[in-house]
């Protein structure tokens, strides 16, 4: 159990609290082994499962499977040791395979804090470094001492080179050691959230329809027939049933108090969602940190420096309109980006600076604050109206692809109800030209949403469906730049750019083939006599 | 809402950018590409031909195995055999012939500051990697790329896990061509304007 007060520089050991962690690693990596390996599982399972008499077999299995999961995680931990160097912090870690991690502060793109309850309690910290270039649980170190914690954070905030000078460093590490204890030390409060905003968090959520549907189907499982029929009719024939059959005044009645039901649970439990990630939001800045704090029980803090942020991505759906709200993402480059380009606002990206709910004024401070001198005139909202629109040859492309799509759908329906005789294959042809308009209308309200904004130094682009989100970034940050052009869109001299970022790409679809060519050629100029870091 | 404070990421005095007229830009679309290695065509028909060919051997199996002579199977799908070597028959004539119309579309060119790689048949595409954004190189080749004495050079940009990978070049020029990226890398690397000290 040493935790070695004596020598802070010396190796030291996490606390045993952080079993807990080890277990959690221990178990991702029996689960991935349990997916490889899934078929043996499975048909281990039906093998036993006409027997129940040798479930018994199987429950011992799992208990088995279970303890090693433990005995894997005091191992993990028993061999975990990191030292906190002059200007490195250095782990060692594990049994059978000898891992031995060296990260210079210099490479640290941001410092994270998590507290889970159990370490709020006891008083520990999770700190994460949040490396370029590695994998990003390298530098993880589980349930460490606070004051471990405080180290670290003011030898990082010291290693990282400002622009201020030395001053400035000595401030970020003052305010290192303060974030844990003193809040009034961590430089400016830009934004502050309180118990309504986490109200229209719930609201606004996309999990909101989620929830709901799954509560209907939940009550739907558990009273067959009673509360599920009325919604069914309410639903799927409210036309016709409120029409024909006005004598059903109460089931309808009922219906609506069974919808009120599911929506005001789901409505609850969403808004709990909210106060248990976002509660007391607060949103510091000091110089060229910002840094955030939230949560319930898990509190998270997040620490970003300005300069290493790839990207600001800002979303609106729906009921944030209503609310005249918006949600801000600061994307700092990441190791782990999804292959093939993936979403540039995965909004839920660890280590990313995710402001649940701010105002329009305030999304335009932080571009400015986030953007400096550059890209002052770059689009910061959605609905900005510098964002020029995309060809309208998109829309035909995009109705093709969204019809096409449907109809390989349609047509695997059909298929597997070819053997039952089930439905007959004209109708679902009809039904699928009939899907033409809608997809057109999808199409043409994306198209809608597509746009993209440029100024000297930086890019916005703009999409959605029903929201709508714009990102911006600075063209000097990008890291690589394609640009693209089907036999469709030579035909017609349009081309598609993709601007790949260290946090993710971002595509300008279907714009002027000239404008394209000139644009990607401009932020390759900008890249390559750029001679500011980029991280 | 705190009032908007100076800037933080300050940008030096010495630092001059002077704008740059949009159409007196280099077009990458006129230069010179280099074409992959005249082999590389072959190395891909060959690739492709392995495959094809296992496929062949599965359906040929199937066919002795399952629908020899009025079996269950030949009677339930008669037609699946067919099916299974059109597809066959498909698969032998795109690795046959696809090789030969794509690979003369594929080129790169190294120029002072970026690496142009350009592919697609009918989806064309042109990636530029500029070389002070690339964190490091990579060359690989399997044993069939050995055999054609071909090698693929992989570049990594920051964001990109599995990198950007240049196919079919020959073993020397995929060589000298990284060594070339890695100088460049260092290069720009060394400029001691990391913090905007702008050299003269």
């Amino acid at each position: 159990m040493a935790m070695n007060p004596h020598d802070p520089e010396d190796w030291q050991r996490s606390s045993p609290f952080a079993i807990v962690f080890f277990v959690g690693s221990a178990f991702k990596v029996f689960r991935q082994i349990l997916i490889q390996g899934g078929l043996p599982v499975v048909a281990l399972v039906i093998a036993f499962w006409d027997n129940l008499g040798r479930m018994n077999v199987l429950l011992f299995l799992a208990a088995a499977v279970a303890l090693m999961v433990l005995a894997g995680a005091v191992i993990q931990w028993a061999c975990f040791r990191f030292r906190i160097g002059e200007d490195r912090l250095l782990i060692r870690k594990g049994f059978v395979k000898k891992t031995r991690v060296d990260l210079p502060y210099e490479r640290t793109l941001g410092v994270h804090v998590q507290r889970s309850l159990v370490d709020r309690v006891i008083g520990l910290v999770t700190v994460t470094l949040d490396t370029s270039g590695s994998t990003q649980a390298e530098g993880r170190l589980p349930s460490i001492r606070t004051e471990a914690a405080h180290r670290l954070r003011a030898r990082v905030a010291a290693a990282l080179p400002t622009d201020a000078g030395p001053d400035a460093a000595r401030d970020a590490s003052d305010a290192a050691d303060g974030c844990l204890a003193a809040p009034s030390r961590r430089g400016r409060v830009l934004i502050k959230l309180g118990p309504a905003d986490m109200v229209r968090i719930g609201l606004g959520s996309r999990n909101f329809l989620f929830v709901a549907a799954t509560i209907g189907i939940l009550a739907d499982l558990l009273q067959p027939g009673n509360l599920a029929d009325p919604i069914r009719e309410v639903v799927v024939d409210n036309a016709t049933s409120a029409v024909s059959r006005l004598g059903a005044l109460a089931q309808t009645a009922l219906a609506t108090m069974a919808i009120l039901a599911v929506l005001t649970t789901a409505l609850v439990l969403t808004v709990a969602a909210a106060f248990l990630r976002h509660h007391a939001f607060a949103l510091w800045h000091d110089g060229s940190t910002f840094r955030s704090r939230s949560g319930l029980f898990t509190q998270r803090e997040v620490v970003v420096e300005t300069p290493k942020i790839q990207q600001l991505s800002v979303s609106q759906d729906i009921v944030m309109r209503w609310f005249k709200r918006f949600r801000l993402c600061a994307l700092p480059a990441v190791a782990n980006v999804a292959q093939g380009g993936g979403s540039p606002g995965n909004l839920d990206a660890a280590g990313a600076l995710d402001i649940p709910l701010l105002s329009d004024r305030a999304v335009e401070e932080l571009h400015a604050r986030v953007f400096g001198e550059e890209a002052q005139n770059i689009a910061a909202l959605p609905r900005s109206t510098a964002f020029k629109r995309v060809s309208p040859y998109y829309i035909r492309t995009l109705t093709l692809r969204i019809w096409l799509i449907a109809g390989l759908c349609l047509g695997l329906v059909s298929l597997a109800l070819l053997p039952s005789g089930g439905f007959p294959n004209t109708w679902i042809l009809i039904g699928w030209i009939a899907s033409l308009p809608v997809a057109a209308g999808i199409a043409w309200q994306v198209w809608r949403r597509r746009g993209y904004a440029r100024d000297e130094d930086g890019v916005a682009t703009r999409s959605g469906f029903i929201g709508s989100k714009a990102n911006a970034f600075l063209m000097r940050k990008a890291q690589s730049a394609t640009l693209k052009q089907s036999p469709f869109q030579r035909r017609k001299g349009l081309a598609t750019l993709q601007v790949q970022l260290a946090c993710g790409s971002i595509t300008v679809p279907y714009i002027d083939e000239g404008a394209a060519r000139r644009l990607r050629d401009y932020i390759l100029y900008k890249v390559e006599t750029s001679q500011r870091r980029w991280h | 809402m705190a009032e908007s404070t100076p800037v933080d990421a300050g940008v030096p005095d010495r630092f001059v950018n002077p704008e740059v007229p949009p159409d007196s830009l280099p077009d990458p679309e006129t230069l010179d590409w280099t074409p992959l290695h005249p082999r590389f065509a072959r190395r891909c028909q060959v690739g492709a031909l392995i495959p094809a060919l296992v496929v062949g051997a599965v359906v040929g199996t199937c066919q002795f195995l399952f629908f020899a002579g009025g079996s269950f199977m030949a009677q339930r799908a008669p037609w699946l055999p067919a099916l299974g070597w059109m597809i066959v028959g498909a698969l032998l004539f795109r690795s046959l012939v696809w090789p030969l119309v794509a690979t003369p579309r594929q080129g790169y060119v190294a120029r002072e500051k970026d690496l142009l790689y350009k592919s697609g048949v009918f989806w064309r595409s042109v990636q530029a990697f500029p070389f002070n954004r690339i964190q490091h190189t990579m060359t690989d080749s399997a044993p069939l790329d050995r055999r054609f004495g071909l090698a693929n050079l992989s570049v990594f940009p920051a964001g990109a896990n599995a990198g950007h990978k240049i196919r079919g070049l020959g073993e020397e020029t995929a060589e000298r061509l990284r060594a070339y990226i890695s100088e460049r890398i260092k290069n720009e690397a060394a400029t001691p304007a990391e913090y905007g000290h702008e050299p003269a």
